[in-house]
């Protein structure tokens, strides 16, 4: 099943990615009137953009928060633990249209003040549920590894990841969904990617270029999502 | 020379005594019960053996030699521990759960293959288990695995805490059977926890009763029945501990008196059927039952037995020698 969906997902992404040039030019005869439009990148370069403004970020936030994670759970203690917990709850609820306009003074125009802004945006959220994962292994599987003679990156590697991945995956499948979206917002700081058509069509009434942008998006955050669902869907 | 010495152990969480002064020796090769109500100790002592707990002062010899010379790991890789909570990892299937010290310990796979294979024949559990995940198994067979992964790199002491503790009763007996059949065979020195009186008078070499963090007594079943009248014995133990201690004796491993067989039965007392692990205690209760003097005790071979009250004496005696 869930094949189908992600194969359904790529395929309508893929045409309308591809096929966009035919549906602009129906568009045209009907409304021969539209605004001429500086933008004349490829959709699919937008594309390439697009995921490394919000891939790169969310990739390097998983691997700093999980490494830091760990190495809370480890040596950390229960108020490091909590103030860690309490962060990531705090940071998601923070807006990153937010971040991106504090990150601008800093970094100045184009790619890099986004890519910043859904790095700290990805960051704690992971961290959280890493540490929440990490603390919620039941303490009779613990006590059993430890009572076996394992150490504590022993403890850590064969036993507390593992059990732990899947609460540090629904971080990151958060926090993946929200930057893939979220990295539209680059384009009104100078980034590339989907947002460039999608404000430009808001400034011009062009709904057809707000489409142009959206729906690779939309299709792209629903691929993340099928990804994730098909491992909860088998550990179930 | 002892197995496990424990010498003046003391431990304490901030004001609260849990081992106050606890000096004990486990023989080689014995299965030793350390029972007592919650809060006793007996866990916080089980733990100071793998160091899990670090204890205040005092010392435990393993085997000759301090249990605080070993790294912690090193030493917790060469003792069996079992804990009721099972802790199977549930990411792991049966093999792979009882293959971890032997992993740890860099056994090679054809030797851990062997040695799961040779627990097995000893266990309950047949070759179809070892594929299955721990979701997929029952409390009983759970407890089972747990106890061969405790086995599983053959060491030579074992530390059982409460390990069939959160089984039903039904199925805890049928472990703990199997558990003695095992030891016998084994021949490992076990600490064993429990608060079950039951549990320890059947499966017990020695018994060490512990309260407040202090040893009260320590002696075979038997023997602590000349001692009920000591306060906290009696107390703990209850009154009954004659009567449950018959569950400990099977009537096939005693071989009955002689003197009363009478291969024809006269017809007017009640009959019971022998049945393998048929105890003392079974027997007895089979007399109140009868209400009678006597009772007929059929083997499948066909022959009756007359049994009195006398002879369920008699029999004690000769289980207590």
């Amino acid at each position: 099943m869930i094949w189908v969906r992600r194969a359904a997902i790529i395929s309508l992404f893929v045409l309308f990615v591809f096929g966009f040039g035919y549906v602009e030019a129906l568009y045209s005869i009907i409304v021969p009137l539209r605004p001429a439009i500086v933008e004349r990148t490829a959709l699919y370069v937008l594309v390439w953009q697009h995921l490394v403004i919000a891939l790169v970020p969310t990739l390097a936030a998983l691997a700093i928060s999980a490494a830091s994670g760990c190495l809370l759970h480890v040596y950390g203690n229960e108020e490091l633990k909590s103030l860690a917990i309490s962060l990531g709850s705090i940071g998601e609820t923070f807006p990153s249209v937010a971040i991106i306009a504090l990150s601008v003074p800093v970094l100045g125009y184009g790619n890099l003040p986004c890519m910043l802004a859904l790095f700290i945006y990805a960051v704690l959220p992971i961290l959280r549920n890493t540490v929440t994962g990490l603390s919620e292994v039941p303490r009779g599987i613990t006590e059993a590894a430890r009572g076996m003679g394992m150490d504590k990156f022993q403890m850590l590697f064969k036993v507390e990841l593992p059990l732990a991945w899947p609460v540090m995956a629904a971080g990151l499948r958060i926090a993946l969904i929200i930057n893939i979206s979220a990295a539209t917002l680059g384009a009104t700081v100078g980034a590339g990617g989907l947002g460039i058509p999608i404000v430009a069509g808001i400034r011009t009434y062009d709904i057809l270029m707000v489409i142009k942008g959206t729906m690779p998006v939309l299709l792209m955050a629903l691929f993340a999502d099928s990804m994730f669902a098909g491992r909860s869907e088998k550990r179930a | 020379m002892a197995m496990i010495s424990i010498e003046a152990l003391y431990k304490s969480y901030g004001k609260q005594a849990a081992l106050d002064g606890f000096s004990l020796e486990v023989e080689e090769g014995e299965l030793l019960i350390l029972i007592g109500p919650s809060g006793c100790g007996k866990s916080t002592l089980l733990k100071c053996v793998n160091r899990m707990v670090q204890y205040d002062s005092g010392s435990i010899v393993l085997a000759g030699r301090p249990v605080s010379d070993y790294k912690e790991e090193l030493l917790r890789r060469g003792i069996g521990y079992c804990i009721q909570e099972v802790g199977l990892f549930p990411h792991m299937d049966v093999y792979e759960n009882i293959a971890v010290v032997p992993r740890l310990l860099r056994w090679p796979e054809e030797r851990i293959k062997e040695r799961v294979d040779r627990l097995l024949a000893i266990s309950g559990l047949s070759a179809d288990h070892l594929k299955k995940y721990p979701r997929q198994l029952s409390g009983g067979e759970a407890q089972r695995v747990g106890v061969l992964r405790a086995l599983a790199s053959d060491p030579p002491v074992m530390l059982m805490d409460e390990p069939f503790g959160a089984v039903d009763p039904l199925n805890r007996h049928t472990l703990q059977a199997e558990f003695l059949k095992m030891q016998k065979q084994l021949k490992k020195t076990v600490v064993f926890v429990t608060h079950d009186v039951d549990e320890a008078i059947l499966l017990a070499d020695r018994i060490a009763l512990m309260e407040k963090g202090r040893l009260v007594a320590v002696d075979e079943p038997a023997g602590l029945e000349a001692r009920l009248d000591e306060g906290f014995i009696g107390d703990f133990l209850g009154r009954e501990y004659p009567l449950r201690l018959l569950s400990r004796y099977e009537i096939k491993e005693l071989g009955l008196c002689g003197q009363n067989v009478e291969n024809a039965a006269d017809g007017k007392d009640m009959r019971i059927a022998m049945e393998p692990g048929m105890t003392l205690k079974d027997l007895l209760s089979g007399l109140i039952r009868a209400q009678g003097d006597a009772v007929l005790l059929t083997t499948p071979e066909g022959a009756g037995m007359r049994i009195t009250f006398s002879d369920i004496k008699c029999l004690m005696q000769g289980a207590k020698r």
